[in-house]
């Protein structure tokens, strides 16, 4: 730098003594800045682009920032009333994801055998006209069930809308595998899938088994407002979980708790609750469908010295902690993957939620309150027949794992299977059985994968359509507002589609019209964008505020003159047969399940006679789609298993040994991490990693291309961890259908 | 009249949630080559908990046979953002043998990439270990606050991330700013003070052992000499 | 307590086995050519050979050194900067220019040695032989001022480096005349045998009495660094028992100084060429164990 550049720099430093008091000010709470961008060249402003993140359910707004017309950083979008201008590790690595070599290019049609990994390159044209003569057939004679749809997350959108107008397709979502038991958990007890937790004002939060400090469905806006209410409102965090994670590691009290407990110790606390005389009475009255004395009665049959022995939290300290929650109103019970994904967890689910119930701490200020969105009206709607969710247990059921056994065993023959950023292969568990029926053409005749990456499935495919991400697509998502002020956020292109990809949207839109039949007629729209204008013009108050160009300049719409107002039950009621909560679940009881909130153990987990409980969680910074990022598996590429460390000494593992970890399915040997931050009879392994496909990122490969940094990948020798999931058996919920990944069993040895 | 300006910054260790949110902004603010770092994000895990002098665990119930006082580990996960602490008696300054580091008048210490010659005698001075040379560019660089963004009136690109709030960034000197109401109100405690390098990067809630570049290392001897007592 | 890091990033580090080596060869020319300008201004005839060995290793050894130092540049291109900034308080900088001095003083100082002008080789003994010490001791004062590393930042450590460089220089100057004397004898009148091996007896006392120092110097760090800081004590520990205690203990400090010391000492084995060649090669292997241990075991300990 020369001494004129250094002046140039000090001059430039006279700006901040104009903004001074606005970066004084970047304090706690809400105070919210972001949504600008200079050049680190130029210094010059960039322009940004506002949209949707779609790397994790919480969907936060950001705003990518293009130099030229390069994505060169993805900000947060401080109006976006739920993220606040916040991002997490995940949001901001999407960069990544633009402009990497690892992506494909071009459709390809598989050359040989299926999953030899040789492909030719074809045109669009080719691409559509070999699917679509497959798809015509089944439209046209088929049966329900020849075309198997699956994505990752249930499809909305230009998506649902070709799945029901073709009307002949079976739906998958891998949602179903992790989110299944407490959805219908929820569902069953006050008719929605799943609540905002208004931990900024709450005095008290009770965490089952969830971990808000390394990942959560709502992440970025979540944990903030979680530590307003720990540091503003002096909230006390008391954490249940098998092992130490993040946030039990910064609550105020942790206890071990066996896997798969939960629902015990909170039935014993609402015991306690109601023995001692805490609960709120007239909210139970009003607002269960069970008189609180009957409640009161149920209950007596769980006292805490019970709890105790099963759990292992010794029964004075769920004493302690259910007064103390029902004493420090606002208070709020939260659950999480550590609750849900086992076999008793639609069950677990509803004994959590009991707790919120019977202290009345339900869509309050600081409780545990119903998700406010806005419902999108199908353009065109009078096409479509009115379908509400049912409670069908044999929709229920079929999860892309079930999916799989079902071909295996014959009861099921698809003709088609298409799957769009999903991959089975490396997600399900027992995902050795997955990929041996992938693999298998009497089994799966033919599959279409779109992906923008060649997955563990997409290797598995005979057609692979490169599609965009969520930074090249459009899109229209109203998540649930965290500060209960219902909103809309839009995704749109930020940059233009990688090489030869296409939205998954727009490939539909073209298939229907080349299938044609009844289908055109329901996409009489040139395209998405023009879709999603239709789709905003649903929303009266958002069209007068300017409809799509709007959402085009902002990213995001609420209705700023609404207040937010909590007991909205008061005037709606709650979306459940009778209207409140159904604490007595008749529709569990038609089906043969117990009615009330119930603790079943875990088949073999009551004598585990020297076998361990493999349970599995989700590492804070990689996620599923996020396995290519390159600043993120720099962060995260190891996944060692936890063991406790008295039980390390007792089966003679020491330091630096690596251990044998094996189920009926298979086996794996593994680094080992020794601590006492976990229960002695749990082993814990963290997903997401281990990919043997994907990309070379995500399989630690050095690989040289326009990106200086692929050369660079220096964990290359320590590898990229082990992905748990070929021995995970796939047991599920009989009622959520979701996955128990918390309930292996497994045996372990040095190695 | 015009207000003096120095930058500094405090970071509430207690609302940290090592989310790796600054460490990645960062790398996407300056495209950071794999392998180097201008921020991040240390963790530990700490905690006591006495071993079984037995060596049976109940199967059913491995927790239940010990007393109820001392029934579960005491176990605690602690974060520390580590970045350049722009001393105000930067060693790293000192030893440039071109004077390509300096220290700009508002106190962010930054380095001259014209004239750097890439001796690497910097990072081998810095006590906080922060400089690295860009294995792309064969410059040294760390952090500089952002400067390109602060002298454009936005906070670093960590700040603006940060889920928590829990870094905070602003002028030292004027008393109405939240970093000098931090200052003046909060238990506040610097990195390795004993270098005299007066930082200023403060830490609110800085654990011990977690500033303790020696603690849990493999090979730390006096927890090995204490071990055999 | 179980303290458990669960994140934590790698540096590599930031000296690199260029400086070490580096740091070798200008100790061994710089002692060298302290030897040398000492003979000569010592002035006795019977010193001279040893002094036209000694500049001849100087001017070679010296051509071989800035290619360590550029190379470990990441901008080699750049490095003229060094002579266009001058920054007061960096001992890299001092370096600069007394390498820039060194050579011209020491280069006229060896050519009126080859000339045979004794005066004037004197006269510019004289004034190179500060340039000689400072471009070896500047090197000490380089480490010396890396306060992040509590191995090198230590106040003995540029007399420490200066101990070590007339220990490698005189132990390279043995092994030449050594091998000097081994070849020629036979020719040489009885005298001239004499003479030769009074050189060398005398260069062997030398080298002894630096040894000494240097053990002296390593105790007092060593001993003084026990009373210090946290760091200082696991960074003693780990010379004392760790990864470098073999190296630096038993290679540098046993073989290196005192094996060779005691070799010197003691009549008998001192009269014995072939034990003192032993000597020698293993204080030279001594003082580069030394510059190993003292970059890469300064830089073991983590900093974050």
């Amino acid at each position: 730098m020369k001494r004129r550049d250094f002046l140039k720099l000090c001059l430039g430093s006279i700006p901040a003594f104009l903004f001074q008091h606005y970066l004084g000010l970047s304090a706690y709470a809400k105070e919210v800045f972001g949504g600008r961008q200079v050049s680190r060249h130029t210094r010059k402003p960039l322009k940004g682009i506002s949209s949707i993140c779609q790397l994790c359910p919480a969907h936060c707004g950001i705003i990518g920032f293009l130099e030229g017309d390069q994505l060169v950083k993805i900000g947060g979008n401080p109006k976006h009333p739920n993220n606040l201008g916040k991002l997490c590790a995940r949001g901001l690595a999407g960069v990544n994801m633009a402009y990497d070599p690892d992506r494909i290019t071009s459709p390809l049609m598989r050359k040989g055998e299926r999953g030899k990994g040789q492909w030719e390159r074809i045109s669009w044209d080719k691409a559509y006209t070999e699917i679509t003569s497959r798809l015509k057939t089944i439209y046209q004679s088929g049966q329900k069930g020849d075309f198997v749809f699956q994505s990752e997350h249930e499809p909305d959108g230009i998506l649902k809308r070709f799945l029901e107008a073709f009307g002949k397709a079976l739906i998958l979502y891998e949602d179903s595998l992790n989110f299944g038991n407490r959805d219908w958990g929820q569902w069953l007890t006050w008719g929605e899938e799943k609540g905002i937790p208004d931990v900024a004002n709450s005095h008290y939060i009770l965490n089952f088994g969830s971990n808000p400090y390394e990942t959560h469905e709502y992440y970025a806006g979540f944990i903030g407002r979680l530590m307003e209410g720990r540091f503003q409102k002096k909230a006390k965090l008391v954490t249940f979980d098998v092992r130490l994670s993040y946030t039990a590691g910064n609550s105020d009290e942790w206890f071990p708790i066996s896997p798969g407990n939960d629902g015990m110790v909170a039935l014993a606390m609402a015991n306690v609750i109601l023995k001692s005389n805490l609960h709120n009475r007239d909210f139970i009255e009003r607002w269960t469908n069970i008189p609180t004395s009957a409640l009161a009665q149920y209950l007596s049959q769980y006292p805490p010295e019970m709890a105790e022995k099963i759990s292992g939290v010794a029964a004075s300290d769920i004493e302690r902690i259910a007064k103390e929650f029902a004493m420090s109103m606002p208070a709020v019970a939260i659950s999480g993957r550590g609750v849900s994904s086992h076999l008793n967890g639609v069950y677990n689910e509803r004994c959590i939620f009991l707790l919120n119930t019977i202290v009345g701490s339900i869509d309050i200020p600081g409780g545990y309150c119903l998700p406010r969105t806005y419902r999108f009206e199908k353009p065109d709607s009078k096409l479509f027949s009115q379908k509400e969710k049912a409670f069908d247990l044999e929709k229920v059921q079929i999860t892309p794992q079930k999916f799989i056994s079902m071909v295996k065993r014959g009861k099921f023959t698809p003709k088609l299977h298409f799957v769009y950023e999903s991959n089975p292969a490396y997600r399900n568990p027992e995902s050795g059985l997955t990929s041996e029926v992938l693999k298998n053409e009497k089994l799966i005749p033919y599959m279409v994968v779109a992906d923008s990456y060649m997955t563990e499935t997409a290797a598995l495919a005979d057609i692979v359509l490169p599609t965009t991400t969520y930074l090249e697509s459009w899109g229209i998502d109203s998540s649930p507002a965290l500060d209960i002020n219902p909103f809309i956020g839009l995704q749109q292109p930020i940059i233009p589609p990688f090489a030869k990809s296409v939205p998954i949207s727009d490939i539909f839109i073209e298939l229907a019209h080349r299938i044609g039949g009844g289908l055109p007629r329901y996409f009489k729209f040139n395209s998405t964008e023009e879709y999603i204008k239709k789709v905003a013009s649903g929303i009266e108050k958002l069209e007068k505020a300017g409809g799509l160009k709007y959402l085009k300049e902002n990213g995001v719409w609420f209705d700023s003159n609404v207040k937010p107002r909590y007991r909205s039950y008061e005037s709606k009621r709650f979306n459940t047969p009778s209207g409140k909560i159904e604490i007595y679940s008749e529709r569990l009881k038609r089906k043969g399940f117990q009615p009330l909130p119930t603790y079943e153990p875990i088949p073999g987990h009551g004598d585990l006679k020297g076998k361990f409980v493999l349970v599995t969680y989700e590492p804070n910074v990689m996620g599923s789609r996020t396995g290519n990022f390159k600043w993120l598996t720099e962060i995260k590429h190891q996944n060692p298993v936890w063991i406790n460390k008295d039980v390390a000494k007792q089966l003679h593992i020491g330091e630096g040994d690596r251990i044998k970890i094996s189920t009926r399915l298979g086996s794996f040997v593994t680094d080992a991490r020794f601590t006492f931050g976990i229960h002695p009879r749990v082993i814990a392994i963290e997903r997401n990693l281990g990919h043997w496909g994907f990309g070379h990122i995500a399989r630690a490969k050095r690989f040289k291309s326009k990106d200086p940094n692929t050369n660079l990948i220096w964990w290359e020798k320590e590898g990229n961890g082990i992905s748990p999931n070929p021995i995970i058996s796939g047991n599920s919920d009989p009622i959520g259908g979701g996955e128990a990944w918390n309930d292996t069993l497994v045996i372990i040895s040095k190695a | 009249m015009k207000q003096e300006v120095k930058w500094g910054m405090v970071i509430d260790l207690k609302r940290c949630v090592g989310c790796f949110a600054c460490q990645v902004a960062c790398k996407a603010e300056h495209e950071t080559p794999l392998g180097v770092w201008r921020i991040w994000v240390k963790t530990i895990q700490k905690g006591t908990y006495p071993e079984m002098a037995t060596l049976s665990l109940p199967w059913d119930c491995p927790y239940c046979e010990r007393p109820e006082e001392a029934r579960y580990p005491r176990m605690s996960v602690l974060f520390l953002p580590w970045l350049c602490n722009h001393c105000d008696r930067p060693i790293c300054n000192t030893v440039c043998p071109v004077g390509a580091a300096y220290k700009r008048e508002d106190g962010i210490v930054m380095i001259d990439p014209h004239r750097c010659i890439g001796c690497n005698y910097c990072r081998a001075a810095c006590p906080y270990n922060v400089r690295f040379s860009n294995p792309i560019t064969g410059m040294i660089q760390k952090c500089d606050f952002c400067a390109h963004r602060v002298d454009s009136g936005l906070p670093p690109a960590c700040v603006e991330v940060c889920p928590t709030n829990a870094m905070v960034f602003g002028n030292l000197k004027d008393p109405s700013s939240k970093v000098a109401q931090l200052l003046s109100k909060e238990k506040i405690q610097v990195l390795k003070k004993e270098m005299a390098t007066y930082p200023n990067v403060y830490y609110i809630g800085l654990d011990k052992d977690i500033a303790d570049p020696l603690k849990g290392w493999e090979k730390h001897y006096y927890h090995k000499e204490f071990e055999k007592l | 307590m179980e303290v458990q890091v669960l994140y934590n990033v790698f540096h590599h580090e930031a000296v690199s086995l260029l400086i070490a080596i580096y740091f070798h060869i200008v100790g061994l020319h710089a002692g060298c050519s302290i030897v040398s300008i000492t003979a000569t201004l010592l002035g006795k005839k019977e010193y001279k050979p040893v002094a036209k060995i000694g500049a001849i290793f100087v001017i070679i050894l010296f051509s071989i050194s800035p290619i360590f130092l550029l190379t470990d540049l990441f901008q080699p291109l750049r490095f003229w900067y060094l002579f266009i900034h001058f920054n007061p308080t960096s001992p890299l900088s001092w370096g600069t220019f007394i390498l820039c001095a060194y050579p011209i003083f020491t280069g006229i100082y060896i050519y009126f040695l080859f000339k045979g002008n004794v005066r004037w080789s004197k006269i510019f003994g004289v004034i190179s032989l500060p340039t000689a010490i400072g471009v070896h001791g500047y090197t000490g004062f380089v480490l010396g001022f890396a306060k992040a590393r509590v191995l090198w930042n230590t106040a003995v450590m540029p007399s420490y480096f200066l101990a070590s460089a007339m220990i490698s220089g005189m132990a390279f100057m043995l092994i030449v005349a050594l091998i000097r004397y081994r070849f020629t004898y036979k020719d040489k009148p009885f005298e001239e045998r004499e003479k030769d091996l009074k050189i060398i007896d005398l260069l062997a006392k030398w080298m002894a009495g630096f040894m000494i120092l240097n053990v002296f110097y390593v105790f007092s760090d060593l001993t003084v660094m026990y009373y210090h800081t946290e760091d200082a004590f696991e960074t003693v520990e780990l010379v004392r028992l760790g990864k470098f205690s073999f190296l630096y203990i038993w290679v540098d400090n046993v073989l290196g100084n005192i094996v060779p010391s005691l070799i010197i000492i003691f009549n008998k084995t001192r009269k014995s060429h072939l034990l003192l060649l032993i000597a020698a090669i293993l204080a030279s292997i001594g003082v580069f164990i030394m510059r190993y241990v003292m970059v890469f075991g300064g830089q073991y300990v983590p900093l974050s």
